[in-house]
């Protein structure tokens, strides 16, 4: 009998649990030269606001010990520019398609989500983790009251099934999750990157022009298993698990912390072809341990 | 954002990867995917294969052979990337994605043109001087650097002049390259790389005689397929990305200040 590689989120089903990171496959377009994107569980794209937003000055990555700074800040053509040119593209393959939705207030979390009324998109992926804009982003997410009100905000005004991506620049995770669970949230995604700093010693200069940035990669892993660990056994929601997932055994780890999907985020930079070599070992995984089922394996750690 | 990209990721043989100079090396590939399509100012993201350095690095192609098959890589150590770079023997594999980049805008160039390199900028001029050679219009040729001078032989075979400066004097003019670059107006166009300093002087320089100016830019970069919105420079107001709209800018578009 063959494997069963599908997962459930939120009623939505990816044809297997593997995931893009919203900010490092943009649309999937550039690396489609290198994959085939019918082969991706679900594409999560880049964060869209309802406006265009302009971004953060350069230098905005930095590369630290097994891991990486950005500070990119969300820039974006705004909700109605992927709509037109992004959208059809990412519509042409079976891969999902998740939709990160930024802001700076709830009104413009409300907005941006208006913008895709009557637009054919599978999920929304709320971004109220990002670290590197000023108001809203992070501050939202890391305020139990204020994750709850803006998730409850855009749960009022559409029907897209809504995962709360968590920030992990927070003292308890648990309570942040618990709070996008009772303002309605469908699923959850977690981690987004940690603040972090790099200062360039000769120019006595921090390396990113804003200063500091959010850290992703392997660096952050045992972090983010942890976080997802906790949240699993907290809360009654699916979750993406992420942060420096790179390698098969990564992405089973989050899913036997609790995971039901994985993404992958900056292992695309690595290695463009990272996300089909992790499919191909999970489904050797599966093999060799007689696992029929990947939502066998969901969750056993006790 | 176009459609009709052709860039590749594999694994190319280091035929050879030795010090040229001070902390300048040069790596030549086996590379028969590639090696026909290199465009002047186009660049590699090289693969480092270590676990603690995650991002590839981008180096412009200094050179592409596409009877044998073989792209040359000249860069310098200034890093641990780089570093690891110089330390892969030649007889292993690579890992690289390329070309990426628009190029220079040679196709419009009709005279003879000032080329400007300063430093390790120098290396992508090249394969942009054998490019204007080949069609009948032979540049003049001017490079700057510190101290150690690169590539001057090979510029000597397609420039119809070659002007040196060193900051110390060791070879030809002491001083800056702009020193030498005089009578602009003999130019149709400056094709310049190099330091942000240098790229920014001959901006001015060029827009007070009124010729135009391409430079090619370099920038810290994640992806190098234009995903990350890593590398950027700011045109017309608003931030683009280096690797999908660069590195080569016209200087009047760009911000080259940050």
């Amino acid at each position: 009998m063959a494997k069963n590689l599908k997962v459930n989120i939120a009623g939505v089903i990816l044809n297997n649990p593997i995931v893009t990171a919203s900010g490092t496959f943009n649309s999937g377009k550039e690396y489609s030269q290198f994959i085939d994107l019918n082969k991706l569980g679900a594409i999560t794209a880049k964060g869209v606001s309802h406006e265009p937003w302009q971004g953060n000055p350069p230098p905005r990555i930095a590369e630290t010990h097994g891991g990486m700074l950005n500070a990119v800040g969300l820039q974006n053509y705004g909700a109605k520019a992927f709509i037109q040119e992004d959208l059809p593209f990412m519509r042409q393959y079976s891969a999902k398609v998740i939709v990160n939705l930024c802001g700076r207030t709830i009104e413009d979390y409300v907005a941006v989500a208006r913008d895709f009324d009557g637009v054919d998109i599978d999920l929304f992926e709320l971004n109220i983790s990002c670290p590197n804009v000023k108001a809203g982003g992070m501050a939202m997410g890391t305020d139990p009251k204020m994750a709850e009100e803006v998730t409850r905000a855009i749960k009022n005004v559409t029907k897209t099934p809504l995962i709360v991506k968590l920030s992990p620049n927070v003292t308890n995770i648990v309570e942040i999750a618990k709070a996008a669970e009772a303002g309605g949230a469908d699923g959850l995604s977690l981690i987004n990157t940690l603040l972090g700093m790099q200062i360039d010693i000769h120019r006595r200069k921090p390396i990113l022009g804003n200063k500091i940035g959010g850290l992703s990669g392997p660096a952050i892993k045992p972090v983010a298993l942890r976080m997802v660990y906790q949240v699993a056994k907290a809360v009654n929601l699916p979750i993406i698990g992420m942060g420096g997932i790179s390698a098969a055994e990564d992405a089973i780890e989050f899913i036997m912390a609790g995971a039901t999907a994985v993404a992958v985020g900056i292992a695309n930079f690595t290695n463009p072809r990272v996300t089909m070599e992790i499919l191909e070992g999970i489904e050797a995984f599966m093999d060799k341990n007689d696992i029929q089922d990947i939502n066998e394996i969901r969750g056993v750690i006790e | 954002m176009s459609t009709d990209v052709t860039q590749k990721f594999f694994a190319a043989k280091i035929l050879s990867n030795s010090e040229v100079a001070s902390d300048i090396f040069s790596m030549t590939l086996h590379a028969p995917e590639i090696a026909g399509d290199v465009k002047p100012g186009q660049f590699a993201m090289v693969y480092l294969g270590r676990g603690e350095m995650l991002l590839p690095r981008p180096i412009s192609f200094c050179d592409a052979n596409p009877a044998e098959g073989t792209v040359n890589l000249v860069y310098q150590v200034v890093g641990k990337g780089t570093k690891a770079m110089a330390e892969m023997p030649a007889g292993e594999n690579v890992k690289i994605l390329a070309p990426i980049g628009n190029g220079f805008f040679l196709d419009r160039i009709t005279a003879t043109p000032a080329i400007v390199g300063g430093g390790i900028g120098t290396p992508p001029l090249l394969l942009a001087a054998k490019a204007l050679a080949a069609k009948g219009i032979k540049p003049d040729v001017f490079l700057g650097f510190r101290s150690n001078s690169i590539l001057v032989k090979e510029f000597e075979t397609v420039a119809r002049n070659v002007y040196i400066a060193t900051e110390d004097g060791s070879h030809g003019h002491k001083g800056y390259v702009t020193e030498l670059l005089k009578n602009g107006n003999n130019y149709q166009e400056i094709i310049s790389c190099g330091p942000a300093a240098l790229l920014q002087a001959l901006k001015t320089y060029a827009a007070s005689i009124n010729i135009p100016c391409q430079v090619s830019l370099e920038e810290r970069m994640g992806c190098g397929v234009g995903t990350c919105v890593g590398c950027v420079v700011k045109m017309y107001g608003t931030f683009v990305r280096i690797c999908a709209h660069g590195p080569v800018f016209d200087a009047n578009e760009v911000d080259l200040n940050g």
